[in-house]
């Protein structure tokens, strides 16, 4: 249900309580002038209120009956506010009773007129006829309507009380009824007991009872006087029965006539008097006349309502048939526009889900007329133009049925197209991201060469460009003759040929590109390194703190006395320290062992720039640059520096898969098979197991024969293997048998007749 | 029918003021106090038979018997007028519904305050007068007073009332009757 923030205004109709509130303002000033008449009787009577003595008891009872009016005077005037104020807040009660429930209407109504009339544009728009929910959209807004509109039109009768005001106005104009019968009128339209009032009115009390006696002074004049008045009847009875037996000879004519001799019968036959046959024969046609126009009443308003029943019909039908005619209308300007919409896509190269969600609109649109055309028929008199009709209308159906069947297969090729589609910028997007990777390094590496040049540059020893050249030209020259005598000589370091300045220049180049690679690799490594040992400090630092924190916290709840844990706190900081100086220390060696890597490569490159080594290490400097030596060393050291339980898979320098590492004085190393015998114990298990078993201390000592605890167990073994057992065992009464085991032989002793005692007890050796 | 109802209440009023006291004079102070006591008018009526209980009258004769009571206690009240108390508290009753009657009048409630002291001094006042003295008591005072014993059926009201009145003269005199 459609749902909106409504005003107020826009639900309250601004008349709707106008007459309620005219009532309302009417009862006020009737009974602000009823108050105002209780205060002149007030005054009048306070002008004539007797102030000398009584003399007498008549006096005395006439100044007691004023005395009496001034108190009744009094209750009446609090009475007649009580009411002015309970009918204000009555009325005040009913308005706003009556807001709340007919806003709440109104909102009601608002909010299903909107709901209906979205179903129904949403129906229309889809091309489709009203659906079972419009349809009871609808007439749930039209029976909200028409409360609201009953609600209006009995603004008046609205409740008993409002309605009712008029009445007590007219009244209190006219002067009916007197005060207290003014006030009777009043308090019953406003549903409030006002006998109590009344009672309180001696003048009230008074008439009351003498009107009470005079109605049964009347009611005793009055049976008196019927009493003479049927005894007048009687007589006339009798008269007219001798008028009619005397004078039967008389027929009376016409009308009369006939109604006369009828009374006359029922006169004879009821033996009642004329005057009573004429009351019952009035009665009865009065009854008959009565009864035919109750009848007449009837079958007009039969009719009347079988009439209005007609005109709703035809009223209905009419409808039904404009709304047909109003949607087969819409639905060909529909189907126009859709196919329109259609072309103009496919002229502007709209994508394949734009047009194809046009299609199924115009789809659509064409199998909700189609069917809406069929109800048409169906609901058409049979005949064979019709038939003919429905038959094509069947067909298109089923046609349209096909093309739908056709759009969905497209619309699954669609999907897969855009799923291929989807998959392809993924592809595109994966290499995007390959390449994005791959710029971004290069990047790296750029920034990083040039951060690198800018350092070489800083460290670049000034030489004059003459020198330089000489230098070089020498040193280039030195290279090929040494290359060439080697080449000669055989070496394998050499070339067979002698190489040109050119191929030793390049030679030169490409060393020198390797080594760079190799260093640019070793710092990276090594500062990844850094970056790690640093990244623990920070971690440890924080740990610290927090230790810190909590230490202080504890040292507090210590102070107090109360339950803490500033002990284990202490412990847990001194172990945070270790750690610390452990980070330092690792940080330290790591930095020592990157500046020996780098004396090493810059060693290797000024050889290098020297044209290789004279004594073969040029060679050797070249394999370690080749092989990434510096990756190598990089790993090596920073992998274990402060000892590993395994050194893991391995490096490349040799077969076996050695690698370099650092090593410092005193340290151990174990082979892979000694490593393994120890399993997976830590170095430091491995250490405390040692030291607390003191297998330290024996050294020298043969600890597999000399440990006493397996002394002592091949002790027991030996003891619980040579321990003597026996057992007896009874062939009967008189026979027993005797086993002794020792050192694994049995013994088994028969006794015949053994004594008593003996049974009882374990047999001895 | 009311004409005839007229002329035979007169008929009978004529014939039974003829068997009744009709004035302070001839009523013993003995039926002034059973009238009193007992709400009942019959012992307006003559008797020869002295009862203490009567039955009540007739509506006609209460109606005749009414007016007569009526007659009677104005006379009372023409020869010994209302007493000093009695009279307090009537005024004040009065000025209590002057005031009610201003309230109503005038519309307002601010009189309501004089009425509410009224109604306190009303209750003071009638709380001071007490209960009264039964008749007795008085009779016994007027008796110790006047030294004379009082015949209740013999003696009249105003009888009566003469010799209270004349005790009480004596009284406050500071005298008594030798």
């Amino acid at each position: 249900m459609a749902q909106e923030q409504i005003k107020g205004e826009q639900i309250i109709q601004p008349d709707w309580a106008a007459n309620a509130i005219k009532s309302a303002n009417d009862l006020d000033e009737a009974l602000q002038k009823l108050i105002q008449h209780t205060g002149v009787l007030a005054s009048d009577a306070k002008k004539v209120f007797p102030s000398a003595d009584p003399k007498n008891l008549s006096e005395l009872n006439a100044q007691n009956a004023a005395i009496e009016k001034s108190i009744d005077l009094q209750k009446q005037d609090i009475q007649t506010k009580i009411l002015a104020q309970q009918a204000n807040k009555r009325v005040r009660d009913e308005v706003l009773a009556s807001l709340s429930a007919y806003s709440k209407l109104s909102r009601e109504y608002r909010l299903a007129s909107q709901a209906a009339k979205d179903m129904a544009a949403a129906d229309i728009l889809a091309g489709k006829a009203f659906s079972q929910t419009t349809k009871e959209a609808i007439f749930k807004a039209n029976g909200l309507n028409e409360q609201l509109k009953k609600i209006d039109a009995s603004m008046g009768n609205y409740t008993r009380n409002v309605g009712n005001y008029h009445g007590a106005v007219k009244a209190l104009a006219s002067g009916v009824g007197g005060l207290s019968g003014i006030m009777a009128m009043i308090g019953e339209a406003l549903g409030i007991n006002t006998e109590a009032l009344q009672t309180l009115t001696n003048t009230s009390k008074e008439l009351i009872k003498t009107s009470r006696e005079l109605s049964h002074a009347k009611h005793l004049e009055a049976i008196a006087g019927e009493e003479s008045t049927v005894a007048t009847e009687v007589n006339t009875a009798a008269t007219e029965t001798n008028v009619v037996a005397t004078e039967g000879a008389t027929e009376a004519t016409g009308l009369y006539g006939i109604a006369l001799r009828g009374v006359a019968a029922i006169s004879q036959a009821t033996g009642l008097s004329m005057a009573a046959s004429w009351a019952l024969a009035t009665g009865g046609i009065t009854i008959l006349i009565a009864g035919i126009a109750s009848l007449v009443y009837y079958l007009n308003s039969a009719k009347d309502a079988s009439e209005e029943l007609a005109k709703q019909e035809a009223y209905r039908k009419d409808q039904a048939e404009r709304e047909a005619e109003f949607l087969s209308v819409y639905d060909k300007e529909a189907i126009d526009n859709a196919e329109t919409k259609i072309a103009l896509l496919k002229k502007q190269g709209a994508s394949i889900k734009e047009i194809h969600d046009a299609e199924q609109e115009l789809l659509s649109l064409k199998i909700a007329q189609n069917k809406a055309e069929q109800e048409k028929l169906n609901t058409q008199t049979p005949d064979a133009e019709n038939e003919k009709k429905l038959n094509t209308l069947l067909v298109e159906a089923n046609k349209l049925k096909n093309e739908q069947l056709l759009l969905d297969t497209k619309e699954v090729d669609k999907k897969k197209e855009l799923n291929k589609v989807s998959e392809d910028e993924l592809d595109i997007l994966l290499k995007f991201v390959h390449t994005s990777e791959e710029l971004q390094k290069i990047q790296k590496d750029a920034q990083h060469d040039a951060a690198q040049s800018r350092t070489d540059k800083e460290n670049l020893i000034v030489v004059t460009d003459n020198e330089a050249k000489a230098v070089k030209h020498l040193t280039s020259e030195y290279d090929r003759l040494n290359k060439t005598k080697a080449g000669l000589a055989g070496d394998s370091s050499g070339s067979p040929s002698a190489l040109t300045q050119k191929e030793i220049d390049l030679q030169k180049k490409a060393d020198a590109e390797k080594l760079e690679n190799a260093k640019k690799l070793n710092d990276a490594i090594f500062k990844l390194a850094e970056d790690r040992v640093k990244a623990e400090q920070n971690l440890n630092k924080e740990q610290l703190s927090k230790i810190d924190e909590q230490l202080n916290q504890q040292f507090e709840l210590l102070k107090n006395g109360q339950k803490n844990t500033y002990d284990f706190l202490l412990k847990e900081k001194a172990k945070a320290l270790e750690e610390q100086a452990k980070l330092e220390k690792k940080a330290r060696k790591e930095k020592e062992a990157e500046q020996l890597v780098n004396i090493f490569l810059e060693f290797l490159k000024a050889d290098i720039a020297a044209g290789g080594g004279k004594n073969g290490f040029g060679a050797a400097a070249k394999a370690l640059a080749q092989t990434a030596l510096a990756k190598t060393l990089a790993e090596g050291l920073s992998g274990f520096y402060e000892g590993t339980e395994d050194t893991g898979s391995g490096g490349n320098i040799d077969s076996k898969g050695g690698m370099l590492a650092v090593l410092h004085p005193h340290e151990r190393v174990l082979t892979a098979e000694q490593n393994a015998m120890i399993g997976s114990l830590s170095n430091e298990e491995l250490v405390n197991s040692v030291f607390k078993y003191h297998i330290a201390e024996k050294k020298g000592i043969d600890m597999i024969k000399d440990n006493v605890i397996e002394e002592k167990l091949d002790q027991l073994i030996s003891v619980v293997k040579n321990k003597k057992e026996s057992s007896v065992e009874w062939k009967s009464l008189w026979i027993a048998t005797q086993k002794v085991t020792e050192g694994g032989i049995t013994n088994e002793t028969t006794f015949i007749n053994p004594p008593i005692i003996k049974r009882q007890q374990p047999f001895k050796n | 029918m009311n004409k005839l109802l007229h002329f035979f209440i007169q008929y009978r009023e004529k014939k039974l003021l003829k068997k009744c006291y009709t004035s302070i004079e001839d009523l013993p102070v003995f039926y002034w106090r059973k009238i009193h006591e007992s709400k009942n008018l019959s012992f307006l009526i003559r008797s020869d038979i002295i009862s203490l209980n009567k039955k009540h009258p007739s509506k006609i004769n209460l109606f005749i018997l009414a007016k007569l009571w009526e007659r009677i206690y104005d006379q009372y009240i023409e020869a010994f007028g209302f007493s000093e108390e009695f009279l307090e508290i009537h005024r004040k009753k009065k000025e209590m519904a002057i005031w009610r009657l201003r309230m109503v009048a005038e519309n307002n409630k601010s009189h309501q305050n004089f009425i509410n002291a009224c109604q306190i001094e009303l209750d003071a006042m009638i709380k001071a007068q007490g209960s009264g003295s039964n008749y007795f008591e008085t009779k016994a005072f007027v008796e110790s007073v006047m030294r004379v014993p009082i015949d209740d059926l013999k003696t009249s009201v105003s009888e009566f009332y003469y010799k209270l009145k004349l005790a009480e003269k004596k009284i406050s005199n500071g005298t008594r009757a030798d």
